[in-house]
């Protein structure tokens, strides 16, 4: 594959960075951005699966460490000693034996990673990552690549079905019925516009929200959507039901990485590097620094990026355990907590 | 796969209708002060993929990048300059939105930004600024914003590998806004490499210590070089190019004559019109008025009401001065 444009850039809504320093090294200046276009004629991304083995002797390697004894699901990923890898951890599948990242090291290059529990990997080389979202059934994922495409990709083989040129950016939802919620944008790098737009199998797009800049979008367990929105006077999170936008909470100014629980009830953000979270009763506190805030599906917890590693806090934002590596929530897909 | 909906690259039939205004207009500086400052990719004029029309007018039949031109589907300007780096309304507007909760690295899919309505139907967009928190923005929703004003500090927030400013040019067509090329189309009053206002010392009447009788008035005269973009004028206003003190900026000088505009100002550019890379004159009148000593004036150029030169570029330029009580 020739030199392409690597965006393993992390969505608004969640996860966590692992290492970015080696792609500062790497990608240092904007005047090594390559970008690669899209044709019908290109070959489909090649896949590639690593054993754990093969991992360790590339230099990837990571381990999926879960952790039962926390009140969520909570999935750790430790890159193995002497790993390389220098990703960023996007989603856990629902029956949490894989994580979904974007790579920008390894042996093949790989723009979506699939790590598994038992140490091997599915490496699907696509022209970086902005992000990626596992389907309910765990069976395939959605992803948006570093050039604003929108690829179906098969969890199992690693087989990539492009689905719409785009531009897109954020993560994308997969609904039940198979289609597929995504921000469009006019430009990738400057997406000071986006709409949030639904996909159909076939690459339809119909716009689903009158929103000019839509930061992301998360279904409910009322079947209703909940819209992270931006505005010139702040951040509004809405709800979509039957076509129909009512206002749900305004965030304010600068509210960033908006995170629901399962019921919309609790809500977490980011603003001014500090996390804040809205309980039930509509309090908000801060629950202290950290970037990229998870709220479990239960709403009881946040997952905060922190000091290099990760903490879970509850709604007061009491550390109830501190991991040192990166970490996602399980099942932001819909399994239960 | 389907076309996407928004197609803003692909509105050439908009920009061709735009085109003829745009010849006029004479209005939009460089978004940054840094005379170091350099384009490294312009915006893409072919929607098409694999096919890239770049500000020069050449056409590149590839995806590849081309430094100092373009790369493929570009909707903007990218230049790169450190973190922090002050950032310029190109030209007088309002602040119609804005962003600034990504932090000033964040590697997100989005990032922060300032836009800028202006007069003519324009919007300017200044993309990666760093954060609200680190001071990346300068200016809030509503604020009307004066023609080189600082709007924000730049960043490296949202798709990014390298601290730069992503600015673009926006047309209104009715609700969608539409991607221009400032360069291609020659909206600048200034062009791409050159910060609006910067100059050189050139010479003067008299470069060593001027002496001056008690209560007279003798005349000196001072030449910079236009190392900037943009046309020195005595009568515009904003950005008419006066000579004034400093140190402090703007104090009343003890020598201001009685063909000094402002206690504060020596006086406006001699000429009409100083283009890039012409020299102006600064002529203006010293009074002995102080009490017998020796003294120093400071003086830096000022574009009226939009900013200071920077007065090392101009060799830190002041007069030393000596009002004496005895006769020549």
């Amino acid at each position: 594959m020739s030199a392409r444009w690597r965006a393993p850039a992390r969505a608004a809504s969640a996860g966590l960075p692992l290492r970015l320093s080696i792609l500062a090294v790497l990608v240092p200046l904007a005047g090594t951005l390559l970008v690669h276009a899209a044709s019908a004629a290109d070959p489909p991304p090649a896949a590639r699966r690593l054993d754990p083995a093969d991992a360790r002797r590339a230099g990837v390697s990571l381990q999926l460490v879960p952790h039962p004894e926390l009140p969520a699901s909570v999935l750790e990923v430790r890159p193995d000693t002497g790993s390389a890898f220098a990703g960023i951890v996007l989603e856990a599948a629902p029956d949490g034996a894989s994580v979904a990242l974007a790579d920008a090291l390894g042996d093949p290059v790989a723009g979506l990673v699939l790590a598994r529990a038992d140490g091997s990997q599915l490496r699907v080389e696509l022209d970086g990552v902005i992000d990626a979202t596992f389907a309910g059934d765990a069976a395939s994922l959605a992803v948006v690549d570093g050039l604003g495409r929108l690829w179906r990709v098969d969890a199992g083989g690693g087989a990539a079905e492009a689905i719409a040129d785009g531009p897109f950016i954020g993560a994308p939802v997969v609904q039940d019925d198979g289609t597929i919620l995504a921000l469009a944008v006019p430009s990738v790098e400057a997406p000071f516009r986006s709409r949030l737009t639904r996909v159909s199998p076939d690459g339809e797009l119909e716009p689903i929200s009158d929103e000019g800049l839509v930061y992301g979008a998360a279904p409910l367990a009322d079947g209703s959507l909940a819209v992270i929105a931006h505005r010139p006077e702040g951040t509004a999170v809405l709800r979509l039901q039957e076509g129909a936008a009512t206002l749900h909470v305004d965030l304010g100014p600068d509210a960033v990485n908006v995170s629901l629980s399962a019921d919309g009830g609790v809500i977490a953000w980011e603003s001014g590097g500090r996390a804040f979270a809205r309980g039930r009763s509509g309090e908000v506190l801060e629950i202290g620094s950290g970037a990229r805030p998870q709220v479990t599906r239960d709403g009881s917890a946040v997952l905060l990026e922190r000091d290099g590693g990760s903490v879970l806090v509850d709604l007061e934002g009491r550390v109830l355990a501190s991991l040192p590596a990166a970490a996602v929530i399980g099942c932001r897909g819909g399994c239960a907590s | 796969m389907k076309r996407r909906f928004i197609s803003l690259p692909g509105a050439l039939l908009l920009l061709a209708l735009a085109a003829g205004a745009a010849s006029a207009t004479d209005d939009y500086t460089l978004p940054f002060y840094d005379p170091d400052v350099s384009l490294l990719y312009g915006v893409d004029r072919d929607p098409r993929v694999g096919i890239q029309l770049d500000w020069t007018g050449k056409v590149w039949y590839d995806s590849a990048t081309h430094p100092g031109r373009v790369y493929d589907n570009h909707t903007g300007i990218d230049y790169p300059m450190p973190l922090y780096s002050y950032l310029a309304a190109s030209k007088a507007g309002i602040v119609v939105d804005r962003e600034g909760g990504y932090g000033t690295t964040q590697k997100g899919s989005f990032g922060n930004f300032v836009q800028v309505r202006h007069s003519d139907g324009r919007h300017t967009l200044y993309y990666h600024l760093a954060s609200s928190r680190d001071g990346g923005l300068l200016v809030a929703v509503g604020e009307q914003v004066p023609d080189g004003e600082p709007v924000g500090r730049s960043g490296c927030s949202g798709i990014c590998y390298g601290a730069h400013l992503h600015f673009e040019v926006l047309v209104e067509s009715g609700k969608d806004l539409v991607i221009s090329d400032p360069q291609f189309r020659r909206l600048w009053t200034t062009w791409p490499g050159r910060v609006p206002f910067l100059a050189t010392y050139v010479r003067e009447s008299n470069a060593g210590t001027e002496v001056i009788r008690k209560g007279r008035t003798i005349t000196h005269w001072v030449e910079f070089r236009n190392r900037g973009g943009r046309t020195w004028r005595p009568n515009i206003f904003p950005g008419r190019v006066v000579l004034a003190t400093w140190k402090p900026a703007a104090h009343d000088s003890k020598f201001a004559a009685s063909d000094w505009p402002y206690p504060w100002m020596a006086t406006r550019v001699d000429q009409s019109s100083v283009p890039p890379d012409s020299v102006g004159r600064f002529t203006f009148g010293l009074r002995g008025s102080p009490k017998v000593g020796s003294y120093v004036e400071t003086f830096n150029l000022l574009a009226q009401s939009v900013r200071w030169f920077d007065h090392d570029h101009l060799g830190g330029f002041y007069i030393p001065i000596i009002v004496t009580d005895l006769y020549e």
